[in-house]
């Protein structure tokens, strides 16, 4: 069964040109794709695209990839992570320029069409920033005087990815804070770790705002974490959007 | 050798008209390793039955949506993630679920949705 074929009557099937490589970091790189002349792809900031990969044992294997760009952007930029002994990011590292990507989509409610009119905050870990850095840029395009936080979690600085991104927006709009969160020590993994405790510390037990919006994104469990905790102190459901890779 | 055990039953109506399955599923699979271990979507792919999974079954979107029409005490109780995205399901129901979170414990009657796309609309 191809990817063209897999569900007639169903999503779509677009095919996309890799235009280029960004490697971020080993193991983290984006692949810039384009459409075909003429083709666009409608997309809400934050949301992923669908891969129907030639790889796995009864192929295609279908693996969610993040938008790391926006939709006014001329490319699509995926930003992918390299998961151990994972076949479907794996097969996307062996991509050169001029290959041939196949997905549909775009999917996801982890996204932000409009920003509302309340303190916006971001938390992403590692590449987990990818789908929240055109919705950042959705907000600040769209005007408003809300402020804007980006708490980045990185296990190390040149895990920052987007770092020059976010200090150019925060230069230019003073209502945007870009703040860097990194660890302190690896046996914190799986614990509470620094910036779980920061937006506890901060968006729990500082105030008793519960206006803030959350859109937090990141591997394992931190996310559903954080979800809990937040709901739990009295934010409302809709106000905490979480997307767990 | 008569085999007397009884092997739960998955049946599928499709909304679309396409004719319904039944298949039988044991513990050890098939299992395509796709969603929850031993989840509607898990089994059926293990089945070569097609399911749309987006997300790869990760809980992130709702192309698996499926309602279930019988059997829904024999599924793992939906958790607060499975809840928070079946809410942009479109033709949300009471008995809808994400097949890639419900696990399969017994028989059950399950109804593919036509529409199982969720697209976040643009303002654009």
């Amino acid at each position: 069964m191809s990817a063209s074929d897999r569900s007639p009557g169903g999503p779509r099937v677009h095919r996309a040109t890799v235009t280029r490589i960004h490697e971020h970091l080993p193991g983290t790189r984006s692949l810039f794709l384009r459409l075909p002349a003429g083709e666009r792809l409608a997309f809400t900031p934050g949301q992923f695209v669908s891969c129907a990969l030639p790889v796995g044992d009864d192929p295609p294997l279908v693996r969610a990839y993040s938008l790391a760009s926006s939709p006014e952007d001329d490319e699509l930029e995926l930003c992918v992570d390299r998961v151990a002994a994972g076949p479907g990011s794996g097969h996307l590292f062996t991509l050169a320029p001029g290959a041939e990507v196949e997905f549909t989509g775009p999917f996801g409610s982890f996204a932000l069409a409009e920003p509302p009119p309340a303190p916006l905050v971001f938390v992403g870990e590692g590449a987990g920033v990818a789908p929240l850095r055109p919705m950042v840029r959705r907000a600040l395009e769209r005007g408003g005087s809300q402020p804007i936080t980006i708490l980045h979690g990185a296990r190390y600085e040149q895990e920052l990815i987007y770092r020059d991104d976010f200090e150019a927006w925060a230069a230019r709009h003073p209502r945007l804070t870009w703040e860097p969160v990194l660890r302190t020590t690896e046996a914190e993994v799986g614990s509470i770790d620094a910036l779980e405790g920061l937006v506890l510390e901060r968006f729990v037990r500082a105030d008793a705002d519960r206006s803030r919006r959350f859109w937090i994104c990141a591997v394992g469990a931190l996310p559903g974490r954080l979800r809990d905790a937040l709901r739990a102190a009295g934010y409302e459901r809709k106000a905490v959007r979480v997307e767990q890779w | 050798m008569v085999r007397t055990e009884i092997l739960p039953k998955i049946r599928i109506i499709y909304e679309s008209g396409e004719p319904e399955r039944t298949i039988e599923f044991e513990g050890s699979g098939p299992f395509h390793h796709d969603g929850e271990p031993g989840s509607i979507l898990d089994i059926l792919l293990g089945h070569g039955v097609h399911l749309e999974h987006a997300c790869g079954g990760k809980c992130a979107c709702t192309t698996c949506h499926v309602i279930v029409r019988e059997g829904e005490e024999n599924l793992s109780p939906s958790t607060e993630k499975e809840e928070d995205e079946l809410d942009n399901a479109p033709g949300l129901t009471m008995h809808s679920r994400l097949g890639c979170q419900a696990i399969v414990k017994g028989d059950i009657t399950i109804v593919i949705p036509k529409y199982t796309i969720n697209q976040v609309s643009g303002s654009h």
